[in-house]
This record gives C-alpha cells, sequence and structure tokens, in this order.
C-alpha cells in the first residue's frame, strides 16, 4: 500500500512538472498520442479513478435551479469536471469535500464525488465560483517549490537579484552589499 | 468565569437578554515562541468556526513567513504570490500600490486584500494573507501605525462573526497591532524543556500593553497544549511531565486558564496545511480542543 502511494507520488511529481514546463493540454495530447488512439473526445475521456460516466456533472448541473450567471459558471466548472481538468483525480474531490468538512472516505469515483461537491458550490457567489474554477486545475497537495520558486521570483522582482547574484550593473556605493530594502521600498 | 462578562455581551439573545451582536470576536494567536503551532491551530480553528459553528470568518496572516496564507490557500498561495494579490502589506501601508493601467494609487478596500477560501451562502471564511516582504516595515526608517489593524477592521469587518489573527514569534509592532485589534489572546505551547521560554515575554508584552491601552480590554482566553509537533508523543515520559509543571507553574503565576483538551500527536497536521487529506490521523480529533475553545470563549 505504501508502496503504491510512493509511485503515485513519484509520477504526480513527474507529471507536474511536465504539465509546468509544457502546460496541461500539451502534457495531455502527448500522452493520449502515445497511446497510438489519437485524441480522445473530453467526453470521452476516462480520469485516472476510473470515472467514465460522459456527462455527469453537466447533466446535474443541468437539473439546478440557480440564477442564469451563476448556472454559466457551474456549467463552465462542470464541463471542466467531466474532461477531467478541474478537480483532476478522486483525491482533488475528496479534498474539497473535506475542506468543508463533509465526509469523502467511502466515495468511489468522482462523479460519485460531484453529486455531493454540488449543493456546496451551487451556494457559492459568482467571486467564489470564479476561485474555485481558477484554483480547480491544481492536483494533490501544495508543493513547496513551487512556492519557493514564486516567492524568489516576486522577491526578485520587488527587490532585485538576491545579494550572491551578480547585480546587473555597478554600483560603487552599493556594491558588496545586500539590497537596501528600505530604500527600494516594500510594495 | 472570567470571560462570563464578555459571553454575555457577544450571546446576549442566546442568554435570552435581548441584547444585539456588537461586532465580531478577535483572537490573536501568540507565543513569543516559534514552533508552537500558531499558523495551524489558527487555520484549523477558523475553518471548524466556519465549517461547524456555522461563523462568518476572517483569518488575518501576522507573520511574514505566510504559513496561514499557505496552510489555507495551498498551491494557489504561488499563483497569488507571483499575480501579486493585495496582501497584509497593503493594510500597513493604507493604500494599494498602483499596478500597470489601474490609474495609480488606490484607496485600501477590504476586497483588494482579502481572499475567498471558503463560502456557503451569506457566511465567508476569509483570509488576509501575508507576504515575504511584510518584514520590510520593521527595517524602514518609519515604522508602521500599530492602530492600523485595528481601524481597518472596525471599519470594514463589522459583520463578520470572529476574526483571527496568527502572529509572529518576535514581538514588534504587529504584535501590539494585534492586541489593538483583540478581545483575547489564544496561546500554544508545546510541552517541552523551551515550552514556558516565551511565557514570561508573552506576560511582560501583555501587561505593558494594558499599562499604556487602560480603556482596551484585552484577556488571555487560554493556553492550549500542543503535542502534534512534539516527538515524545502524547505521553512523552518525564520529559513532559517536567515541561507541564512548568506550564502549570507559569499559567497560575500569570492566571491563565490551561485548555483541558490537548492536541494529539500526529502526522496529520503537516499533511493537513499541505491540503493532503490522504491521512488526518489524530488530527481528526482537533475538534475536542477546537469545541472546548469556543465554548469557553462563549462563541
Amino acid at each position: 500500500m505504501t508502496a503504491k502511494l510512493n509511485r503515485d507520488e513519484v509520477l504526480r511529481g513527474i507529471l507536474r512538472t511536465l504539465v509546468d514546463g509544457w502546460g496541461y493540454r500539451a502534457v495531455r495530447a502527448s500522452l493520449e498520442s502515445m497511446e497510438g488512439g489519437g485524441f480522445a473526445e473530453p467526453k470521452r475521456s476516462r480520469t485516472r479513478d476510473g470515472d467514465a460516466e460522459a456527462g455527469a456533472a453537466v447533466t446535474l448541473v443541468n437539473g439546478l435551479k440557480v440564477p442564469s450567471e451563476r448556472r454559466a459558471l457551474l456549467q463552465a466548472l462542470a464541463v471542466r469536471y467531466d474532461e477531467g481538468s478541474a478537480f483532476p483525480t478522486l483525491g482533488d474531490a475528496r479534498a474539497f469535500l473535506l475542506s468543508h468538512h463533509r465526509g469523502a472516505k467511502d466515495i468511489k469515483s468522482r462523479s460519485q464525488a460531484f453529486k455531493l461537491m454540488l449543493p456546496l458550490l451551487a451556494q457559492m457567489s459568482e467571486k467564489g465560483l470564479e476561485k474555485v474554477i481558477s484554483r480547480s486545475h491544481h492536483s494533490g497537495p501544495a508543493d513547496l517549490d513551487a512556492i519557493s520558486k514564486a516567492i524568489r521570483g516576486a522577491g526578485e522582482d520587488m527587490r532585485g537579484p538576491a545579494a550572491d547574484e551578480p547585480a546587473p550593473s555597478i554600483d560603487r556605493e552599493s556594491s558588496g552589499t545586500t539590497s537596501n530594502r528600505s530604500d527600494q521600498g516594500s510594495s | 468565569m472570567r470571560l462570563a462578562a464578555r459571553k454575555a455581551r457577544v450571546l446576549g439573545g442566546a442568554l435570552g437578554v435581548g441584547m444585539a451582536k456588537t461586532g465580531p470576536v478577535t483572537i490573536c494567536v501568540i507565543n513569543l515562541k516559534g514552533g508552537v503551532g500558531k499558523s495551524t491551530i489558527t487555520a484549523l480553528l477558523s475553518r471548524y468556526a466556519f465549517n461547524t459553528r456555522n461563523m462568518d470568518v476572517l483569518a488575518i496572516d501576522l507573520d511574514p513567513q505566510a504559513n496561514l496564507s499557505q496552510g489555507l490557500m495551498h498551491q494557489s498561495y504561488s499563483t497569488f504570490i507571483s499575480q501579486r494579490g493585495g496582501t497584509i502589506v497593503e493594510v500597513f501601508n493604507d493604500y494599494v500600490p498602483p499596478k500597470p493601467g489601474s490609474g495609480g494609487a488606490q484607496p485600501l478596500t477590504a476586497e483588494a486584500v482579502t481572499e475567498l477560501i471558503l463560502e456557503s451562502g451569506s457566511r465567508r471564511l476569509d483570509l488576509i494573507p501575508s507576504r515575504f516582504d511584510f518584514s520590510d516595515a520593521l527595517t524602514n526608517a518609519v515604522r508602521p501605525d500599530p492602530r492600523i489593524l485595528a481601524r481597518f477592521l472596525s471599519k470594514n469587518f463589522k459583520s463578520k462573526d470572529l476574526i483571527l489573527i496568527d502572529c509572529a514569534p518576535t514581538e514588534s509592532v504587529f504584535t501590539t497591532a494585534a492586541y489593538h485589534a483583540s478581545d483575547y489572546v489564544l496561546i500554544p505551547v508545546k510541552p517541552e524543556f523551551f515550552a514556558t521560554i516565551g511565557f514570561p515575554l508573552l506576560a511582560e508584552s501583555l501587561a505593558n500593553f494594558r499599562r499604556r491601552n487602560k480603556s482596551h480590554s484585552i484577556e488571555v482566553a487560554g493556553v492550549v497544549i500542543n503535542n502534534a509537533f512534539y516527538h515524545g508523543g502524547n505521553d512523552g515520559g518525564p520529559e513532559k511531565q517536567r515541561a507541564m509543571a512548568a506550564i502549570r507553574k507559569e499559567c497560575a503565576t500569570n492566571g491563565w486558564h490551561i485548555f483541558s483538551k490537548q492536541m494529539y500527536h500526529s502526522r496529520g497536521y503537516p499533511k493537513l496545511m499541505r491540503g493532503d487529506y490522504s491521512y488526518p490521523g489524530d488530527a481528526d480529533l482537533f475538534w475536542t480542543f477546537a469545541k472546548e475553545f469556543f465554548d469557553h470563549i462563549g462563541l
């Protein structure tokens, strides 16, 4: 069991690196071309968890009575969910439910999970749904490396390169010292 | 008992007094010693208050290390940082800096600095995230106004039920800012040799604040024993017993309540903070402390 989890984690790490570099669509298209069957239609795509119910999420949303703007956002999310690009694994759907303190241990498929997610999603505002959609492509727990890179990148944007990196130009007054944060402002 | 007056004020309706709710209860989670679980406790109390107690919650990350922000936003924190979303830095600067096409600096609004974490109907769990350059405010020539946070919260978040502030482990102007905004202080402590090192510092810090702000009522809600990150586990043997004796003595000296429910040692806590729900372990029992805590302060 542990060995299997570790293999899954390794696979997820490799895929994350590929998705970061090439983007989700390119990686997916490439994987599917490797199978030799060409690019499958999204509705027929099969997720990692074996959930092959085509359009199940969209069908559920269509049966919902909600204001039109919210419906449009729910449909957009449902389309991505059915494609497998939103909450791509069963674990992601479980994480959403558990973060709302909803039991998710006995859930066996993503389509089953969506049935439990929908009442929570239907109670959200348009802004809240937009947030969920924008965050839903991520799979798995937070990757510290990605967060560290983002912090480093934003830091260089705000403060200039780190002290141990070569400065873009030589400034006699500041050479040999670390960057003066207070002079550069904080935001 | 000490919290009864506040309890009556907050829950006037429930007690049959018919008083209106006056605003959120604000609690800062603090210990002037690091690594005691402040961010984890703040994140989990926020979620519990939202999900189980049906509260409208605001969590505030007052630590430049931004662990609370990462624990509530998970992977989206990296996108947020890259896109330069609004943070506690802007609250202390009291304006939103110019962005391309924004037409210069903008007035500070609640929306500009809050991130939605959870939502259900009209209730939300919002976060004011932190950013690494928040610490620059401590080294800049001009120190920020410590009352600016309290003013901002009183103007923008009166409709919230609960505000939780995760403090940095070093005393600074941000600590004072947290005190100015807070009704209560919650103190997590790890039962080990260095456990009580932060207590005298914290007691002195609170005493100084009270001396300078006589009209401000701020109480210590209590001390929570956090075994979560303690290598000795829940039992801990004689080392834990010694640490607990020191903790009890310090708490008695300061008149601080110790919550009876401890946080159990569990690998599930760091997993939850990463957004990994595959194995909560005994972290699943955090609610036992959370329930006692909210019952104690009357929420």
